[in-house]
């Protein structure tokens, strides 16, 4: 057993022991990053890391970061890192600054060792659309890992680290939290600054993060929740200690499911664990009831993120024009239009840019009203009813996805025509704003799935709350490709 | 709402400033169609058109004056290491024109 197999909370009671320095666990982590084969990294920060390190030779038992490894998605800003979000248009960019919750990282004393690769600008689901190619999942080369914050996920299932900051627009925390049998939080919009991150769709966009265990999450959730003025959507309400929830009985027990997408998934293995994990809940005092959520509804959810999602990136990213930072064209542009344009189009993939043009489509004045704004009075509609939903209930309860994780050979980003509710009802989270998180449940083979829950919003520390008690239930702590034994 | 054309799609590529090829073309047109459907269940959602537009998802955005406090810009020197070309102590810009 080495240390940096163990969660958060157990290497902080190492280091305090004397029982590891930080030295030595951030040399393990630089080790294990350099063998990494699953395409996780952007960039690295070991010589920094190593200097950090190297200075601490004590730690409090109040000081529950300090020391301990850790690495963050490339679309975060970090001072002197080279940040490219996976994109072609951001190479040699180096941000001037960090972002806010790197900051709090730092002043709490975890150490960043690394950055890791995304879908290119966080735009999309699979973890295979970055710059540099495919990221792959540690459970099996042969299977997506699931995106966008692919790396992220990879590096904390491979015990590279133990916790890692991911982003969430659509589920890019929370499914592939699933394919990595890892827990994996999105908090309530507004609840965590997001100053520092690259926007994608401010409108639903959170920081996240992946962690071994629900305890650990509730630890990076007490330290970067809080509000901070350099965000404007950041919220002025008091954060809690939400480990405290995890010390007493849940108060809060009602919850529900959609049964229409449970019998969606014809996988029985993942049908068969949520009912046994609903029955065990049950057990624990808490109450199960299916829910109809209306159809037309849960048909409408992926067109409605698609919508939204493209045409709030078409604005954000109009500033990615080879002048500001990254690319820098070759070519001999005569005025600046061809300049950008030489910019835009080799720093761009086609993924990006037809996104980019559905996005501009939709925002045309012609198209606006049929399109864009017909999409958010959809929201509207669809978040009218979750709140409806959470006036009867306290939870929704829902596997993550209807199978392990794909084949690379059978995943893409591409649209499909048809309702596609059962790949996209985590999204029902960001459209509200709802906090949700998503904990293993079981292995199909060496694969690990997991369930995902939603509560109302502010109300991480319940969300916790149930958590744990699904990771007793399932005994699924800790799960790692360590602990599963595969190399 | 525009009909989606190569020629539409073409020019709607331009004015976000990049090219689009041939491929491209036809794959982002082949999406159009699937987008199309998906919008049209859209459409199936009663009294969609009388719903008030979400643009946030929380009502309680608050926008303050910050306090006008004085801090340390920073280092010009430090600035300049991140910059992949300078000329003495300032950034140097790509030449864009001509």
């Amino acid at each position: 057993m080495n240390y940096l197999d163990l969660t958060i909370s157990e290497i902080h009671q190492a280091l305090v022991d004397k029982k590891v320095t930080s030295l030595e666990l951030v040399k393990e982590s630089i080790a294990r990053i350099k063998k990494d084969e699953n395409n996780s990294y952007e960039a690295t920060n070991f010589e920094k890391a190593i200097e950090i390190a190297s200075k601490i030779d004590k730690v409090l038992p109040e000081e529950i970061l300090k020391g301990i490894p850790y690495v963050a998605k490339d679309n975060y800003s970090t001072k002197g890192i080279e940040t490219t979000a996976s994109s072609n248009i951001l190479a040699g960019y180096v941000p001037t600054f960090d972002a806010e919750v790197i900051e709090r990282l730092n002043k709490a004393g975890a150490i960043l060792v690394a950055k890791t690769t995304l879908d290119e600008l966080a735009m999309g689901g699979t973890g295979l659309s970055g710059h540099k190619g495919a990221t792959s999942n540690p459970y099996d080369k042969e299977r997506i890992i699931g995106g966008s914050s692919c790396g992220s996920c990879a590096s904390v299932a491979k015990c590279d680290v133990p916790f890692s900051l991911g982003s969430d627009t659509g589920d890019s925390v929370r499914k592939p939290a699933g394919f990595g049998g890892l827990v994996g939080m999105k908090p309530t919009w507004g609840r965590i600054s997001r100053f520092g991150l690259f926007p994608f769709a401010p409108s639903m966009d959170t920081v996240g993060y992946f962690t071994r265990s629900v305890e650990d999450s509730a630890i990076i959730t007490n330290l970067l929740s809080g509000h901070d003025d350099k965000d404007m959507s950041s919220s002025y309400r008091e954060s809690e200690n939400y480990l405290e929830y995890l010390k007493k009985p849940n108060e809060k027990k009602k919850i529900a499911y959609f049964k229409s997408i449970i019998d969606c998934i014809e996988d029985k293995a993942i049908v068969d664990n949520f009912y046994d994990v609903i029955k065990k809940l049950e057990g624990e005092g808490y109450s199960v009831t299916n829910y109809d959520f209306p159809q037309e509804l849960l048909n409408a959810l992926y067109p409605v993120y698609m919508v939204l999602s493209c045409s709030e990136a078409t604005s954000n990213d109009a500033n990615l024009d080879g002048v500001k930072f990254g690319i820098k064209p070759t070519g001999k542009a005569k005025t600046w239009e061809e300049y950008m344009m030489d910019a835009r189009t080799n720093g761009f993939s086609p993924l990006i840019k037809r996104r980019f043009v559905i996005g501009s489509f939709s925002l045309l004045a012609e198209n606006q009203e049929e399109l864009f704004k017909r999409a958010q009075k959809a929201r509207r509609i669809i978040v009218d009813e979750m709140n409806k939903f959470f006036e009867k209930n306290d939870y929704l309860l829902l596997p993550v996805a209807k199978s392990v994780a794909p084949l690379i050979k059978e995943s893409s980003d591409k649209w499909n025509p048809h309702p596609n509710f059962v790949d996209n009802h985590l999204g029902l989270a960001n459209l509200g704003g709802f906090p949700s998180l998503t904990v293993p449940s079981g292995y199909e083979g060496d694969l690990p799935f997991g369930i995902n829950m939603t509560a109302r919003q502010f109300e991480e520390g319940n969300l916790f709350a149930l958590g744990k008690d699904v990771e007793n239930i399932t005994g699924l702590k800790n799960t790692s490709t360590k602990k599963r034994g595969i190399k | 709402m525009i009909k989606i054309t190569k020629k539409v799609i073409d020019t709607s590529a331009k004015n976000l400033l990049f090219k689009l090829t041939e491929k491209e073309l036809d794959d982002t047109i082949r999406e159009f169609d699937a987008i199309l459907s998906q919008m049209s269940f859209i459409g199936h959602i009663k009294d969609i058109d009388k719903a008030e537009p979400m643009t946030f998802p929380i009502g309680e955005i608050q926008t303050k004056m910050r306090e006008d406090i004085a801090v340390e810009p920073l280092d010009v020197e430090e600035e300049l290491k991140m910059v992949p070309s300078r000329l003495g102590n300032q950034v140097k810009l790509p030449k864009v024109v001509g």
